[in-house]
């Protein structure tokens, strides 16, 4: 287990990997720039769209643990594969189920969130119009998560 | 041409396909005879006109529905219908050409008919309006009546069932008859036609119903016409058959007077010899061509006959005639034929006889010798007047006549000397009548009127005017006028008139004859037919139209009514569909506009300080444009919701829904210190959402747009038909007139943007759109007091 910004021994400074599946490039930017502001090191990979997504996840980074996401941001309406068949494939694997999904989305749609924790999904987050809400939301979450709550170790 | 079996017959002719043609056509042919028969036994004695409607109707009928290539079935028809007509009617006569004939004349009428309805008219089609109505009478009852008059009139004519000279008046009647047939009976056939019960829907009442009473008034009417015009035509006749039975009976009485003037010229002389015999005989003789002889027998005993037979002989000199005084020479007493002379004791020889005759030698000839003669002489001898035998012959010339015979007293016996011997006896005077040249004498003079004459001998039978005459004896004399006697009805039976004739009584039946018909014809029939026919042709015309016209008119109403409701349907589809692209464009359209006003909003963070004043209020219009942006977005995407997030409609207590949204409001209330105030309202059938979301829209913006002071709301209800008629009145501004329309239009707003109040200007035209959702109207008025008074309406009822 780690916590951010605790020294390691061995002199490793922990960083945050972040999984973002988002389809809109901007909407990904910005993300970037929420987390930018956070201040909190981290590491993001992006994939546009959820066959990427499994790829990816079934990718030999992955299975070696070489590149372990500690977080994944999942948008619900992708391209290819959907968000949701994304999140079910992630809580269906015995391995990346342990990962926390934490999905973000336009939708404000009861039968939506409803959906997404019936599959497991760790939590449900709608995109705030205004832009400091929206950083303002990215910050406690990824502190939420990253400094409050303490993470499973994925092997 | 004919026409496919029709939808009804669809089973059948899958069934029985090749039967269907063999069975209509016995169809046809027996409804024809059947109608003919028929019509002949109840309206033949009335009119022989009115039997021909049926048939005729029938005819064009059959060919219209099932085609022109039934024409053989209505041929056979019409032959059997005509032959039971004019058999019952003529009598005898060329029956099968009669039939024939006629049936070609039918058929021929009925092809015309039928293939110009078809041209005119496009049959199988709706015949109903006028011009096509029109030509559907011209066709079927003038043109097809013409030409079957045409080809009937002359035809008969040919054989003899009418008389010359009658072309126009046969041709007529025949054309009436035909055309009336058709005017009331086709169209009542064709209304149970499929085509026509198709396009006409169930009208057959309204349509047949007048048509039937036509045909039973036209029938009463013809059959009272015909009637009193057949009662004057008997009395005619009789009138005339009576001049002429009299003309007879004066005829037969003078040859009874010649038989008295020949006994009083024996009672004024002593001794009559055959010289003057035969002059005075003479002087009757040739005035009556009917009478054939005039003799003298007197009855003397048997031993007397020699003495007789040399007296006359001893007088043969004394005749100047040389022919006549051979045969005198050569006078003797015999009995022609049967019987025996002197069988009773006496002879009655005939004496003097004038003119002689060449043939039949009566002279000598014993009358006593004939068992009837003999009788005759004795009643003779008991009476004083003539007394005649019954009817005698025909003879070897086939002559009816009858003898009569009149005692001529002379004096006794006693008182007449021996010798020399005197012929000067007591005897008959007797005539010969030539019965048959009479009547036919009578007949010629009455030419012109040629009847059948049949005369029987009914002494002693008791005459009666009834019709049924048993015991009449059979006529022994049947004479006719120029081509014989027919059956000819036309409304004229026999005429009897009772003619005495010596000691009997003879009977003359008279019956009309051909020959007879022009005296007799009247144009009060035709006339009245023609009457019927225009009237009947008219009422059929009308009918038509106006029946035609109510369908079509009911036809077009459903068919606009139809297209209405599609219309409808297409609108409210495609409202459906705008608002659904609305809300999904309006949907779709916030995530790159998020996009936008986050990167704008991002750019002012993150270089805000850096790029100038300028640059600070371009990002700010940006920004702003932004905002704006998503507000009309968001007031589209409510506006679309309406319809598609709309719940079913249910019954909800409008109280309810009221106090729903004074919950939403509270904290406006409370801020604004408002006062709510409401009546009672009803359970309408609502969404309750959208009911809650209509009241609190119109709540709010009274609170929102109001005057100084605190914001006071009266809501209430009341009921106006159908419907519920809601009022929310507040203290506020008001709104002027000239915007009362506008304030409910999408993103209108009375004030201005900046400074005024907030809102995106949607609230009135969401409350319209959620009231239109419900079937009612919203519109907002003026108070007195300055404020408005927002009123809208509720169905009361829901809608199935």
């Amino acid at each position: 287990m780690k916590k951010a910004g605790e020294i390691m021994h061995g002199s490793e400074i922990a960083i945050m990997r972040v999984l973002l599946i988002e389809d809109s490039l901007a909407e990904a930017r910005l993300t970037r720039e929420a987390f930018a502001e956070t201040g909190i090191p981290h590491e993001v990979r992006h994939v546009t769209d959820g066959r990427e997504a499994t790829e990816f996840l079934c990718s030999d980074e992955v299975a070696n643990a070489e590149w372990m996401p500690d977080l994944i941001l999942l948008d619900l309406n992708l391209p290819v594969k959907d968000g949701r068949e994304v999140l079910w494939e992630i809580k269906g694997n015995p391995r990346l189920s342990l990962i926390p999904v934490i999905v973000i989305t336009n939708s404000e749609d009861p039968s939506d969130v409803d959906r997404v924790y019936r599959l497991n999904g760790n939590c449900y987050l709608t995109k705030p119009p205004d832009i400091d809400d929206f950083f303002a939301m990215i910050r406690r979450t990824v502190e939420f998560w990253w400094q409050t709550a303490r993470l499973p170790k994925i092997v | 041409m004919e026409r496919e079996p029709t939808d009804r017959d669809g089973w059948l002719s899958d069934r029985f396909g090749c039967w269907i043609r063999p069975a209509r056509c016995l169809a046809a042919i027996a409804g024809y005879a059947v109608a003919g028969w028929w019509s002949f036994r109840f309206a033949g004695s009335l009119s022989p006109w009115i039997p021909i409607w049926l048939p005729s109707g029938i005819g064009v009928v059959v060919l219209l529905v099932w085609g022109a290539g039934y024409w053989p079935a209505v041929f056979l028809g019409a032959a059997i219908a005509i032959a039971i007509e004019f058999e019952s009617t003529f009598g005898g006569g060329d029956l099968a050409w009669a039939a024939g004939i006629g049936a070609a004349a039918q058929t021929g009428g009925n092809l015309l008919a039928t293939a110009l309805i078809r041209l005119w008219v496009r049959w199988p089609n709706d015949i109903s309006e006028g011009r096509k109505a029109i030509g559907f009478y011209l066709a079927g009852g003038v043109a097809g009546p013409l030409l079957s008059a045409a080809i009937w009139a002359p035809g008969w004519l040919r054989i003899g069932a009418f008389p010359d000279g009658t072309l126009v008046y046969t041709m007529a009647v025949l054309f009436l008859a035909g055309a009336i047939g058709f005017c009331l009976v086709a169209p009542l056939l064709l209304a149970l036609a499929k085509p026509m019960a198709d396009l006409w829907e169930g009208r057959k009442a309204r349509f047949g119903v007048p048509l039937v009473v036509a045909f039973v008034s036209a029938v009463v009417l013809l059959a009272y016409v015909c009637g009193t015009v057949g009662r004057h035509m008997q009395a005619d006749f009789r009138e005339l058959t009576g001049r002429m039975a009299s003309r007879v009976g004066k005829e037969l009485n003078e040859i009874s007077e010649a038989l008295e003037s020949l006994r009083s010229f024996w009672d004024g002389s002593v001794e009559v010899d055959r010289n003057e015999f035969a002059i005075v005989s003479r002087r009757y003789l040739d005035r009556h061509s009917g009478l054939l002889f005039l003799g003298w027998a007197p009855l003397i005993d048997s031993e007397e006959s020699a003495r007789l037979t040399e007296w006359v002989r001893s007088r043969a000199d004394a005749d100047p005639d040389p022919e006549r005084r051979k045969r005198v020479a050569e006078f003797s007493i015999q009995a022609l034929g049967e019987g025996e002379s002197g069988a009773g004791g006496q002879v009655a020889p005939v004496v003097y006889v004038e003119p002689l005759g060449k043939d039949r030698e009566w002279l000598g000839y014993d009358l006593a010798a004939n068992e009837d003669y003999r009788r005759t002489i004795e009643q003779a001898r008991e009476l004083s007047f003539p007394v005649s035998t019954g009817p005698v012959g025909p003879d070897e010339s086939g002559t009816h006549g009858t003898l009569a015979f009149l005692w001529v007293e002379r004096g006794d016996e006693a008182d007449l000397p021996a010798e020399p011997w005197s012929a000067d006896r007591s005897g008959v005077a007797m005539a010969a009548v030539d019965a048959e040249t009479i009547v036919k004498a009578v007949l010629k003079e009455f030419a012109g009127a040629p009847v059948g004459v049949a005369v029987a001998d009914v002494t002693g039978i008791e005459i009666a005017d009834a019709e049924d005459r048993g015991k009449t004896p059979p006529p022994f004399m049947i004479c006719h006028g120029d081509k014989g006697p027919l059956r000819l009805s036309m409304g004229i039976g026999k005429a009897r008139h009772a003619i005495p004739f010596a000691d009997r009584q003879w009977e003359m039946e008279f019956r009309p004859g051909v020959a007879l018909i022009p005296a007799m014809l009247s144009w009060e029939v035709p006339a009245v037919q023609a009457g019927v026919l225009m009237v009947s042709s008219l009422l059929g015309v009308l009918l038509l139209v106006t029946t035609g016209y109510t369908v079509r008119m009911e036809r077009e109403v459903r068919e606009r009514t139809r297209k209405l409701e599609e219309a409808e349907k297409d609108l409210r589809r495609s409202n459906a569909e705008l608002e659904q692209f609305a809300y999904i464009a309006s949907h779709d359209l916030r995530e790159p506009l998020r996009t936008v006003t986050s990167f704008v909003q991002l750019l002012k963070r993150r270089y805000g300080g850096q790029l100038g004043e300028d640059a600070e209020e371009y990002i700010r219009h940006a920004v702003d444009g932004t905002e704006r942006m998503r507000e009309l977005i968001q007031g589209l995407l409510e506006i679309s919701r309406v319809g598609i997030r709309g719940q079913p409609i249910a019954a909800i207590d409008a109280g309810e829904a009221l106090e729903n949204a004074i919950d939403n409001l509270q904290l406006a209330i409370g801020e604004s210190a408002a006062c709510i105030e409401n009546e009672p309202l009803p359970t309408v059938p609502a969404d309750r959402m959208q009911l809650t979301q209509l009241f609190q829209n119109l709540i709010g913006n009274a609170i929102k747009f109001k005057r100084d002071g605190n914001p006071a709301i009266e809501i209430s209800a009341i009921r106006d038909g159908n419907y519920w008629q809601f009022s929310v009145k507040d203290n506020g501004p008001g709104i002027p007139e000239e915007h009362r329309e506008r304030v409910f239009q999408i993103f209108q707003r009375l004030e201005p943007r900046q400074g005024g109040v907030e809102g995106a200007g949607i609230g009135l035209a969401v409350c319209r759109r959620i009231v239109e959702r419900h079937g009612g109207e919203i519109s907002v008025h003026g108070r007195e007091c300055g404020g408005s008074e927002f009123r809208f309406s509720l169905p009361a009822e829901q809608n199935p």
